[in-house]
């Protein structure tokens, strides 16, 4: 099976290895993917993809062509829209997933890529010829050479397992940590920080009293996440289920924070603001006597629950106390402990916005060792590094998104350019144009490029191009089409409380209308019934939004100004007039590529981008 | 392109004869550079670890190394001076002679002739002052009066930034706690937005007093407009010769004799005041006179105070009854003029109509009651620009982007915080970065440009 040499080896079988594994492949290089047994595709943590900023990532991934929006799809067991009533910028979409199914779409998907070789092994080591990665060596199979190697280690370098104040050496609870790769990369030089995060109790669902605890169905109208997958869900689908903590849980947990992992001082890395212990809420927020539990099935074919918000490294006794004095919970049995962990992290300052080391040429890392939580951050990752180890081995150029461009683009230049000294989660607020970059036209902003990589294939290029007209052609129907200020129309518009249309209005004008979604222009006009919803949701966005969208549009042309000055790869900042000395360390250690991106690393004045800017010009104009 | 690490130079002083004269040197190499024009006991080249300010004895050199003036030194390393350099200043006797002479010494040996501004920019660009510090260093400087001088210390001392920092971070709080509801909450929770409602409109309602304010204060700065008008030949401009205390505008008998309005800058208690006579109004078939009656109308709209003149022999018209009553609706005066003429019936029913301490009678041709006069203009500017609140002068620039900042958060529909949450943080994004261009966080070469361009050379 494996061969001598691969253009690529993408090591780890994780969401960001998955990507950058079936990315590489699919580019014609050949890949080999190597991780442990059982290890591809892996849901560690909460049994679910995409969720507030988290969906827009998936949906970008699946318009390059990635594979996480097909697998979420495959097993999906409940979906959602989120953020509804927040406003349709910030709306995202949310999939339980079954936790079996998950990785065995992903094993499947991935022995069926022609140029992809799969290998259940450990690297240990990296071989290094001057100052370029030449190959790996494995735990059992000896040495594989390489021209490009994409590390994907999740929580594995150093990982340390809290229960209480019990600890051991683990990657995942089940799994050992990898020890050895971690010393070698830092010998090389590379430096790495320590980050913790944590997972729940598992339940068993036999024990859980549902009867007491609220029922959350998914939504009626199910919208996959690819737009290769089938338009109805393919597996059944299940609730989710609302508890909450009360002050019996608040009490139990005060009692016993000396016992707690995290807070007896026995971790020391750094915890997810955004993703808290249940430790964390409580005495971060002493006011509340309440925090919601949402209970999530973990699948069709396992007694496995996921009660969301328990997340805790208390010991296993405490864990069984708390998780019964919540209503619905009173004789659930725990059929696996919450724990927290511990890791290694890459200061990911040390990467390229391609995701490739600056210290050693040829070696990309990708996912949670980047910094990141979550498992649509890791494949967002996992799908720009496999995507540039690719382009490197064929000779093309790096292919780096803005923050004009993708929820990805800023996720990378985030952790690029300003580093992360906590666990960083993606947030629709992390994004300066999220009026212009939504889920709903992720195709229309990326399919073009992922079509131009060789990731998106003719047939998919075609039906996308497809439905960008099928949206035009909607546009194009409300700007000419008029609905008459009849008395049915009036009558409902009235009922409705709206002012009614005297003469005639076009669809357009109608749809503006901040009340009239397209539910309701149907009602008013009957051809309206047979647009599909996907080209609503988007027609819909653009038609409200529009004036902001083009303010914000301009936004962006501004924006790229500073961005399309570029500074040269070996630009001395050493010496320049006027730049002091704090600065001029900064950026020589970040090396931005643009002005824009130099503007976004802290501590660099605006003063001292004018004088850089004077300095580009002044060279661009002799050379 | 200008080299920022250089070392510039310029008269810091006003040219001309005086006690002293002082050049400023600024840049890496200044102490090097003023070393090679002076003797002193102390070598200025063994100073470079220096950590306070320093100030030393020495004498001018001319290009033959001989003495010819006597001169002080201070030097001062960059944590100690304006521009954040190493800065020497060169206090030498200030005639034209000397301070050229010194200067041309200093440009010839390794400085060069500094930009207008481009010191007060260094300090910036160094950290040393933010953009509001910078614009009003060049308002102290530009303050003729007392109480400006007072306006510009105050923004000086962060007057504007103090507050513009205030509600910045209020926009903020009130911009984190929506993203935290669309990003951490999503709609698992019912949310109420009313308390970020009222606090937009809080905003609002300080940014436009402080808009109001200003108006004030750029009154006091530039200084305050009075405008003195009536019917022609009621004895303005005698009035206006009055209180200039000088025969500046012509007074004639003929009605309709100022044509063109006169300005006239007077000091009062502390005050600048811009005194501007007008061309008497009536109906004319004069076409310049009745150019002139357009202006009188232009500068009666735009004064912060009005002075309006009456004849106290002749009889008052309706007309007449109507300026006076708006005139001290407007925190103006009534002057009832050549009281040393007999009343008119219909004045003397009118003072007993309307008794006002803002109605004068006064004798500008005689001198009568002028100290009176004064003494009221003085009360009414004290009334008006002396109040307690917290003045706060802005520069057009500055105006320009606080109007921008209330632009944006006035285009705020708040009903529709129930489902567009991500619209409101667009224009509240929006007003947040009007707040950050007025602080100079953000901004850009042409606003950085337009700060500098109007210093001095030397400052």
């Amino acid at each position: 099976m494996v061969r001598d040499g691969y253009d690529l080896i993408v090591v780890g079988g994780g969401h960001a290895g998955i990507e950058a594994a079936a990315a590489g492949a699919r580019m014609g290089c050949t890949t080999l993917l190597v991780s442990l047994p059982g290890g591809v595709g892996q849901l560690s943590c909460n049994p679910a993809v995409g969720g507030v900023g988290k969906g827009q990532l998936v949906k970008e991934i699946d318009a390059l062509g990635g594979l996480m929006g097909e697998l979420a799809d495959a097993a999906c067991i409940q979906f959602r829209r989120l953020n509804t009533t927040r406003g349709a910028a910030v709306q995202s979409s949310r999939m339980q997933v079954d936790l079996d199914v998950y990785p065995a779409a992903a094993s499947a998907r991935l022995k069926n890529l022609s140029g992809l070789d799969l290998l259940e092994d450990e690297m240990v080591d990296l071989q290094i010829r001057g100052d370029r990665v030449a190959g790996i060596r494995l735990a059992q199979g000896g040495e594989l050479s390489a021209k490009c190697v994409v590390i994907t280690p999740g929580t594995f370098f150093h990982g340390l397992i809290h229960i209480g104040s019990e600890h051991f050496p683990g990657g995942r609870l089940g799994d050992p940590a990898a020890e050895q790769l971690p010393q070698r990369l830092q010998a090389l030089g590379l430096n790495f920080g320590r980050f913790k995060t944590g997972t729940t109790p598992r339940l068993d669902g036999a024990t859980i009293d549902f009867l007491r605890l609220a029922e959350q169905k998914g939504d009626a109208e199910y919208l996959p996440f690819s737009v290769r997958s089938p338009r109805t869900p393919v597996l059944p689908q299940r609730s989710c289920f609302a508890g909450h903590t009360n002050l019996k849980t608040h009490q139990i947990i005060r009692e016993n924070l000396g016992k707690s992992a995290l807070y007896s001082g026995q971790i020391t890395g750094t915890g997810v603001r955004y993703c808290p212990s249940v430790e964390d809420k409580i005495v971060k927020f002493p006011e509340r006597d309440s925090h919601h539990v949402f209970v999530e099935p973990e699948g069709l074919n396992t007694p496995r629950w996921y009660p969301n918000g328990l997340s805790n490294s208390l010991p296993l006794d405490v864990q069984l106390e708390m998780v019964h004095s919540v209503s619905g919970l009173e004789n659930a049995r725990i059929v696996q402990t919450g724990y927290g962990i511990e890791h290694d992290y890459l200061d990911p300052t040390q990467l390229k916005p391609t995701l490739e080391t600056k210290h050693i040429a040829g070696l990309f890392f990708a996912g949670q060792i980047n910094g990141t939580t979550g498992y649509e951050e890791a494949a967002a990752q996992g799908l720009v590094a496999g995507v540039n180890a690719a382009c490197q081995v064929l000779s093309r150029p790096p292919f780096i998104l803005d923050r004009s461009q993708a929820y990805i683009g800023v996720l990378i230049d985030d952790l690029v350019t300003k580093g992360t000294n906590e666990p960083y989660r993606m947030f629709t607020s992390r994004v300066e144009y999220r009026l212009v970059i939504r889920e709903d036209n992720a195709d229309e902003r990326l399919t073009p490029l992922g079509h131009a990589l060789g990731l998106v294939s003719e047939v998919d290029y075609g039906q996308y191009t497809q439905r960008v007209a099928a949206r035009h052609q909607e546009y194009e129907r409300l700007k000419n089409h008029r609905v008459t200020g009849t008395a049915a129309v009036n009558q409902q518009l009235q009922a409705w409380e709206l002012s009614p249309i005297q003469g005639s209005s076009t669809l357009l004008e109608v749809l503006r209308r901040p009340e009239v979604d397209y539910v309701r222009l149907a009602q008013l006009d009957p051809d309206t019934q047979q647009i599909p919803t996907e080209v609503r949701q988007s027609v819909d966005v653009r038609v409200k939004y529009e004036g902001y969208i083009k303010r914000q549009m301009a936004e962006v042309e501004r924006f790229k100004d500073l961005e399309s000055i570029r500074i040269p790869a070996t630009f001395q900042y050493e010496g320049l007039p006027g730049i002091n000395n704090e600065i001029v360390e900064k950026l020589t250690r970040i090396r931005p590529l643009n002005l824009g991106q130099a503007s976004r690393v802290s501590g660099v004045t605006p003063a001292a981008i004018m004088l850089l800017m004077m300095h580009l010009k002044k060279k661009s104009n002799r050379g | 392109m200008k080299k920022r690490s250089d070392t510039i130079a310029a008269v810091s002083t006003a040219l001309g004869k005086s006690g002293i004269g002082i050049i400023r040197v600024s840049g890496n190499a200044s102490l090097e550079v003023v070393s090679r024009v002076i003797h002193s006991k102390i070598d200025l080249l063994s100073l470079t670890q220096l950590k306070s300010r320093k100030l030393i004895y020495a004498h001018l050199l001319d290009h033959n190394n001989s003495p010819i003036d006597e001169i002080l030194v201070s030097v001062m390393p960059p944590d100690k001076s304006f521009t954040g350099e190493y800065t020497v200043e060169v206090n030498c006797h200030g005639g034209i002679a000397v301070i050229t002479y010194a200067l041309e010494r200093i440009l010839k040996n390794g400085a060069r002739l500094a930009e207008p501004g481009e010191f007060t920019r260094r300090a910036w660009e160094n950290g040393k002052i933010d953009l509001i510090k910078a614009e009003a260093i060049y308002q102290i400087i530009n303050s003729t009066s007392l109480n400006a001088l007072k306006l510009a210390w105050h923004q000086f001392e962060g007057g504007l930034t103090n507050r513009c920092n205030d509600l910045r971070k209020q926009l903020i709080d009130s911009l984190s706690y929506i993203q935290f509801h669309i990003d951490v909450e999503g709609d698992n929770e019912s949310s109420d937005f009313s308390s970020v409602a009222s606090d937009i409109n809080k905003i609002k309602i300080i940014i436009q007093e402080m808009l109001s304010c200003s108006e004030k204060s750029n009154s006091v700065n530039n200084g305050i407009w009075i405008s003195i008008y009536g019917q022609p030949n009621v004895g303005k401009s005698s009035v206006f010769n009055a209180l200039l205390k000088m025969q500046r505008a012509i007074v004639c008998d003929q009605p309709g004799t100022t044509r063109d309005h006169i300005s006239e800058l007077i000091n009062i208690n502390g005050f600048n005041v811009r005194l501007t006579d007008t061309a008497g109004i009536r109906e004319t078939g004069d076409m310049i006179e009745s150019e002139s009656i357009k202006k009188t109308f232009e500068q009666i709209k735009a004064a912060d105070i009005l002075i309006y003149v009456l004849d106290i022999s002749k009889d008052v018209d309706e007309k007449e009854i109507k300026d006076i009553r708006y005139v001290l609706d407007n925190d103006g005066l009534v002057v009832l003029n050549k009281s040393d003429l007999l009343e008119s019936k219909t004045i003397n029913y009118l003072i007993s109509e309307i008794d006002s301490k803002w109605i004068l009678k006064v004798s500008a041709k005689q001198g009568e009651n002028i100290d009176k006069l004064e003494k009221a203009i003085e009360d009414l500017i004290n009334k008006k620009f002396s109040s307690n609140e917290e003045l706060i002068m802005m520069t057009l620039r500055q105006r320009s982007e606080l109007t921008d900042c209330l632009t944006a958060l006035n285009s705020i529909d708040l009903s529709l915080m129930k489902n567009n949450l991500d619209l409101l943080v667009y224009d509240l994004t929006s007003a947040i970065s009007s707040m950050d261009k007025i602080l100079g966080i953000i901004t850009t070469e042409d606003v950085l440009d337009n700060v500098f361009k109007n210093f001095c050379v030397g400052k």
